[in-house]
């Protein structure tokens, strides 16, 4: 078989216009991820206005530059890697859990996890909106940026391990820390290590003793409430989940330098 | 750039680049005092040129050091001081040649790359300039020169590499065993950026754009550049990777394996932090390590993913020398990659932690031979491309990584040096580099001329490879492939046999 024609045979059907359904799974097994991301690609070029992929089971770089901004890509089951590397623009919606590298420098476009990330979500990400029902694993946001108007958000519902926004250049990171009521901190240990950009925001308690070299934590300001407010309402309205606005409650995390570590180019400092 | 046709292929033409800045360094000071009556005698004397008269002209022009053989000369019927008959002339060593390099990129070394920068001409292989002074590694190890040479011409040897040796991928050869490194934009100017892309395309060979994002300027080289993908992700876009023929993975650098590019905030230049997409004037980080990868596996689906954006690109892994390099090295060719791209523990320029430099990697001296034996053994020798850095100085470095086991180098300060650097080792501080070469800096970097950095790269890439010609041609070798693995033709200095 071609390739194309295999790309065809995974493709369910598109009844309703603009919509295309493709099924991840062939005979009880799944499908390569070349195969299924280039039906993913036809359905784009295509001029598809909703996919939606059923039975999704670790298929990597799913959506990976994908790059419309009225595109949007619906999953059911679990998307491997690197889901929506580059992504420019679309929405993604995923009904399951995603793993390791979500949103891998993305651009623009809003992904939306009905589930847990899993480790390094958002690396590098320099623009665009994720949001995660559940928790996240390690090294969040690691080295998110911005430039002028644009500026990644990630906003966590669960908790977040350690290195949360690690090297972090720009951005924002907002933990909500829903169900770990019960325990110290919603996040783990050195977080902020190396930040120098950006800011995060905790819901719950974080001592001075779980950030990393670089970070301190800072007082909320109106500025912040009113970046983080809408950021909550969203998440609510995306999970259908009622979140009280208790800014006592709440953690700011920031860089304590944009210039850390000069000092090791100190030639005479060997 | 004109081409010249010689009988089989093209060699791009040298020219004559002479700096004005740099012919104030020299070896010798040739010194002539105010008591000169200008009699013209000197002129006739020296053999070398040092003293000059333009036709016609009274005085005799300010002497040219750089010609100079020094105070040894006093030997010779015509050493002007002597024969001089005011007493105005006077030859001493000079001040500045000593201060200038260091035990790796000795005075001579850096002089010698100036020249043949200025000139295009090779050094003969017995020249100081070949060897640095460190007292291990390159500088232990010679070739045995069988006796005599003949001159070889430009179109009798052969220096081309395959890049891609694997049955699937595109072909891409190089006609140079060496291509440019990587160093990213903000790290040096746009004008160094460009001069290194010009000669990769003069060169039929490549650049490498580092991390800091793809400057608009490179694309009518396009074909010639590199694209990086490193820790920090910087620039990294979907369309700068469907454009490279090779993007390059930077696990590591030698120079300060474990840890990650930093560019201090005065360099982050409002145009640099747009490239680069992040805050202008404040430091920039790339992470440590790639902290999506963790294993083999990890690697592969590293890989995969832009092979999965642009299936044409060859894959090239650039890693340090760690202990292990070899099972790196085998791990890299599992994973996909087509270059193998071993990176010693002696690059590095000023931007690099003091502390780091020189003092992690393994010397690549002892990681060429061993991955290229364990590869070797493990029967995929052949279907992989060992490029070696760090630390490769001069053509004759070059030559001996190759006879080590490499395929092919990759240089950066040596370029560098090319451009005019004095390795003053400022590059990261400050605004930058003094000489404009590593600045974004927009008045710093109008010292430095693309056409001419260009041409300077050229003569010096010609002047690598007649020299690699001339080495190749005494063994009585054609093709820069026969010496790749040629440990017995090399001789250790401490008398001890280098094995293979």
């Amino acid at each position: 078989m071609t390739k194309k024609s295999r790309a065809e045979a995974s493709v369910l059907g598109s009844d309703v216009e603009g919509v295309v359904t493709i099924d991840a799974d062939r005979d009880g097994a799944p499908i390569h991820f070349k195969e299924l991301n280039a039906a993913i690609r036809e359905a784009m070029e295509g001029g598809a206005s909703k996919i939606v992929l059923l039975n999704v089971t670790g298929q990597r770089y799913i959506a990976s530059t994908a790059s419309r901004d009225d595109l949007y890509i619906e999953i059911h089951g679990t998307p491997g890697n690197d889901l929506a590397a580059f992504l420019d623009g679309p929405t993604i919606e995923v009904f399951g859990n995603a793993q390791d590298m979500m949103g891998n420098t993305m651009n623009s476009g809003k992904i939306i996890v009905h589930g847990n990330a899993w480790d390094v979500t958002g690396l590098a990400a320099r623009g665009g909106m994720m949001f995660i029902k559940g928790s996240s694993g390690y090294r969040v946001g690691i080295h998110m940026k911005e430039y002028g108007q644009t500026r990644p958000t990630l906003v966590i519902g669960g908790t977040a391990k350690d290195y949360l926004g690690e090297y972090m250049a720009g951005g924002t990171v907002l933990v909500l820390g829903l169900g770990s009521e019960s325990v110290a901190s919603p996040v783990g240990i050195n977080i902020g290590a190396g930040i120098h950009g950006g800011r995060i925001f905790v819901r719950g308690h974080v001592s001075s003793e779980q950030l990393g070299a670089g970070a301190i934590i800072a007082d909320m300001t109106e500025e912040d409430i009113s970046e983080v407010d809408p950021l909550i309402s969203e998440f609510s309205r995306h999970f259908e989940v009622d979140i009280k606005r208790d800014w006592r409650m709440f953690t700011k995390i920031v860089p304590a330098s944009s210039r850390p570590f000069s000092g090791k180019y100190d030639k005479t400092n060997i | 750039m004109s081409l010249v046709e010689s009988k089989e292929k093209c060699v791009p033409e040298a020219s004559w680049v002479p700096a004005e800045r740099l012919k104030m360094i020299n070896r010798y000071v040739v010194e002539r005092k105010g008591s000169c009556i200008s009699c013209g005698l000197c002129g006739s004397l020296c053999p070398y040129g040092v003293h000059k008269r333009i036709e016609g002209h009274a005085s005799i022009l300010p002497p040219f050091d750089q010609r100079c053989i020094g105070p040894s000369c006093s030997s010779n019927d015509f050493y002007c001081v002597k024969r001089c008959p005011t007493s105005s002339l006077s030859v001493s060593n000079s001040e500045t040649f000593p201060a200038l390099g260091d035990v790796r990129w000795t005075s001579e070394m850096v002089l010698g790359t100036w020249k043949m920068a200025e000139t295009g001409k090779a050094l003969p292989l017995d020249h100081p300039a070949n060897v640095g002074a460190c007292g291990g590694g390159f500088d232990q190890l010679h070739f045995r020169l069988p006796k005599g040479s003949k001159p070889v011409k430009d179109h009798e040897f052969t220096t081309a590499i395959d890049l891609n040796r694997r049955s699937r991928g595109p072909r891409v050869k190089i006609d140079l065993p060496i291509y440019g490194g990587g160093m990213s934009y903000g790290s040096v100017s746009l004008h160094t950026m460009v001069a290194k892309a010009r000669c990769a395309q003069a060169w039929n060979t490549f650049t490498c754009t580092g991390e800091g994002g793809y400057p608009s300027e490179l694309l009518p080289y396009q074909k010639h550049v590199i694209t990086q993908v490193a820790t920090g992700l910087f620039g990294v876009k979907e369309e700068s990777i469907k454009r490279a023929p090779i993007v390059e993975f930077k696990y590591a650098q030698g120079a300060k394996p474990g840890l990650g590019g930093h560019l201090l905030y005065e360099k982050n230049t409002p145009l640099v932090a747009k490239m680069r997409q992040a805050v202008p004037y404040t430091s920039l980080f790339s992470p440590f390590p790639f902290h999506s990868v963790y294993s083999v596996e990890d690697h592969k689906k590293h890989l995969d993913w832009i092979s999965s954006i642009n299936p044409n690109a060859l894959l090239s892994v650039k890693v340090s020398t760690p202990n292990d390099v070899e099972m790196v090295a085998v791990g890299s060719y599992f994973a996909g990659a087509n270059i193998v791209h071993l990176d010693g523990g002696y690059g590095g320029t000023g931007a690099a932690p003091e502390i780091a430099k020189k003092n992690i990697a393994t010397p690549i001296e002892y990681a060429i031979p061993k991955v290229h034996r364990f590869l070797t053994n493990e029967g995929i020798r052949d279907e992989v491309t060992l490029i070696a850095s760090g630390g490769v100085r001069t053509g004759l470095d070059m030559a001996k990584a190759i006879a080590l086991g490499a395929d092919g180098v990759v240089i950066g300060t040596a370029e560098l040096v090319a451009m005019g650097c004095v390795r003053c080792g400022n590059c990261e501080s400050g605004r930058g580099c003094p000489r404009g070469i590593a600045t974004t800096d927009p008045e710093l970097m109008m010292q430095l001329e693309t056409d001419w950095a260009a041409q300077r790269l050229i003569n010096l890439y010609g002047a690598w490879r007649q020299q690699l010609g001339d080495l190749m041609s005494r063994f009585g070798m054609k093709d820069v492939s026969e010496l790749r693995g040629r440990t017995d033709l090399l001789r250790f200095d401490g008398g001890k046999e280098v094995k293979a």
